[in-house]
C-alpha cells in the first residue's frame, strides 16, 4: 500500500469520525496537526486508532498513546511501518 | 471498582482505601503525559487517581454480582499485578485491567462501543470520474453487465455506462472493502441492477459518471446545467418547471434553471433510491425526502443530488481510479 493510499484511507476514517469537518479534511496534509488543525479530541483519537486497526488490519503496539501522534504524517508513518 | 470521567473518557481503578487505588497507568491528564511510569500498574492515593473529580463507584447487576470475585480476591488480583506493563490503549487499558481484577475477564466497553460505532458507521460515498472515449476494452464484472454494455450501439452511452460500472466496482472496493468478483449482481424485473453486499446508484452526464455506494438504500442523480439550456431552449425549462413540479415543490424551488434542476435531480435521486414502478415526476414529491444537493466545482456547472438514509453523511470524491480526491462542494 502506497503512502498516498494510506492517507486516503486515513481521510475516510477522519471523515467518519467527524463528518462536519469536510472542508478541513479536504485541505489537510501530512503536516496537519490532529488537535490544533483538525479539532481532534481524546474520543476522536480513540475512534481513529480503532478504525485504523479495522481498516488497515494492523494492531497498535503496547504503550502507544495519543501523545505519539501530533500530526497526520506521524499516523501515516506508523501505519506504513506496521504494513511494511 | 471506581472510575472518574476525565474529559470525555473514563479512567478505571480498583479502590482499596483512600491511600490505595490500583490502576493501570496514571490518569490520562496532561500533567502525567510524560511521566516515566504512566503505563504501569501502580497504586496511587484517591486524590491522584481522581484528579479532583468525584469518582463513581461501580454498581453491579445481579449477573455481575454472581460473576465477580469477592472483594478480598479483587484486591489480591490487583496487588498481584503491581508493576505490570504492556499497556495498550485498545487491547489492554485501565478498563480491561479493572474488569479483569473484578470479573477475571478482560473487557473494555469504551473501546468496544467505539469499535461498534466504526463498524456500523453510515456510509454514503459518491464518486465522480471523467468518461473516457472511446470506451476501453478491459472486461467488467459481472459478464452479463459487461455484455449488456458492449451491446449498446451508441458510442457515448456505451462509454458512459462502461465508466459508471467501472467506477462502481472501484467504489465498492474503496469504500466498503468489497472484492468485485465476490459480489453477486442481479437484475430486477424492472431492469434495475442490485448487489448483495452494497446499495448503489449510478448516473452520468455526457462527460462525467457518478456513483453512490452506501450501506443503506441510496439514489444519486447528476445533471449539467449547460445541457438544460441546450436541450430545452426558449423557455423550455420554465415549461418543465410548471408541468412537473408539485405545488409544494414550487414553494420550495425558484422558477429558474437552477431551481428546476435542483428539484429534478432530487426527484430522480429519490426515485432511484425507492426503485419502485416507473418514474413519474409528479408522483415523486421531494419536499419531505431525505436528499441533499451539491453544486460541483469545475468548468461546466453540474448539480448532483443524493437521497438516502445516510445522505447526511455523504462525501464526494473525484477519481481517475488511481488517485482519489475529497471534494468540499457547495451545498444547495
Amino acid at each position: 500500500m502506497t503512502r498516498s493510499e494510506i492517507i486516503e484511507g486515513l481521510r475516510d476514517i477522519l471523515l467518519a469520525a467527524d463528518d462536519r469537518n469536510t472542508a478541513a479534511l479536504a485541505n489537510c496534509s501530512e503536516q496537519s496537526r490532529l488537535m490544533a488543525d483538525l479539532g481532534f479530541s481524546s474520543v476522536s483519537m480513540l475512534y481513529m486508532v480503532i478504525a485504523i486497526e479495522e481498516k488497515f488490519g494492523i494492531r497498535f503496539d503496547d504503550n502507544v498513546g495519543a501523545a505519539d501522534f501530533a500530526t497526520l504524517g506521524d499516523v501515516v508513518d506508523y501505519i506504513e511501518k506496521k504494513l511494511a | 471498582m471506581i472510575r472518574v470521567r476525565l474529559g470525555s473518557v473514563y479512567h478505571y481503578g480498583i479502590f482499596v482505601s483512600e491511600d490505595e487505588v490500583i490502576a493501570f497507568g496514571l490518569p490520562p491528564v496532561p500533567e502525567y503525559q510524560n511521566h516515566p511510569h504512566r503505563f504501569v500498574v501502580c497504586a496511587v492515593d484517591v486524590d491522584v487517581f481522581s484528579c479532583g473529580v468525584i469518582p463513581e463507584v461501580a454498581e453491579y447487576d445481579l449477573r455481575e454480582r454472581r460473576q465477580k470475585f469477592s472483594d478480598r480476591q479483587i484486591v489480591a488480583n490487583a496487588r498481584a499485578r503491581l508493576g505490570e506493563t504492556g499497556y495498550n490503549l485498545l487491547h489492554n487499558n485501565c478498563e480491561h485491567f479493572a474488569n479483569e481484577c473484578v470479573f477475571g475477564e478482560k473487557r473494555s466497553e469504551q473501546t468496544e462501543s467505539v469499535r461498534r460505532r466504526w463498524l456500523a458507521r453510515p456510509i454514503c460515498d459518491i464518486y465522480l470520474t471523467d468518461i473516457v472515449q472511446p470506451c476501453p476494452g478491459e472486461p467488467l464484472y459481472p459478464p452479463q453487465r459487461d455484455a449488456e454494455i458492449r451491446a449498446c450501439s451508441h458510442d457515448g452511452l456505451r462509454a458512459a455506462r462502461y465508466a459508471a460500472w467501472q467506477l462502481l466496482l472501484f467504489a465498492g472496493r474503496r469504500s466498503l472493502a468489497l472484492d468485485p468478483e465476490r459480489l453477486k449482481f442481479r437484475k430486477t424485473h424492472s431492469g434495475q441492477w442490485t448487489c448483495d453486499k452494497m446499495f448503489f446508484s449510478l448516473s452520468h452526464t455526457n462527460d462525467v459518471a457518478a456513483v453512490a455506494v452506501s450501506n443503506a438504500p441510496v439514489g444519486v442523480d447528476l445533471e449539467a446545467l449547460s445541457d438544460m439550456g441546450r436541450r430545452f431552449p426558449d423557455g423550455g425549462v420554465q415549461q418543465l418547471y410548471d408541468s412537473w413540479l408539485t405545488s409544494g415543490e414550487k414553494q420550495l424551488y425558484p422558477p429558474t434553471d437552477m431551481g428546476f434542476l435542483t428539484c429534478w435531480t432530487r426527484k430522480e435521486a429519490v426515485y432511484k433510491r425507492t426503485g419502485r414502478g416507473s418514474f413519474h415526476p409528479l408522483r415523486v414529491d421531494t419536499t419531505k425526502a431525505e436528499a441533499r444537493t451539491f453544486r460541483l466545482p469545475g468548468g461546466s456547472e453540474r448539480i448532483l443530488s443524493v437521497s438516502g438514509e445516510h445522505a447526511g453523511s455523504a462525501h464526494l470524491f473525484t477519481t481517475d481510479l488511481i488517485k482519489t480526491t475529497l471534494l468540499a462542494p457547495e451545498e444547495i
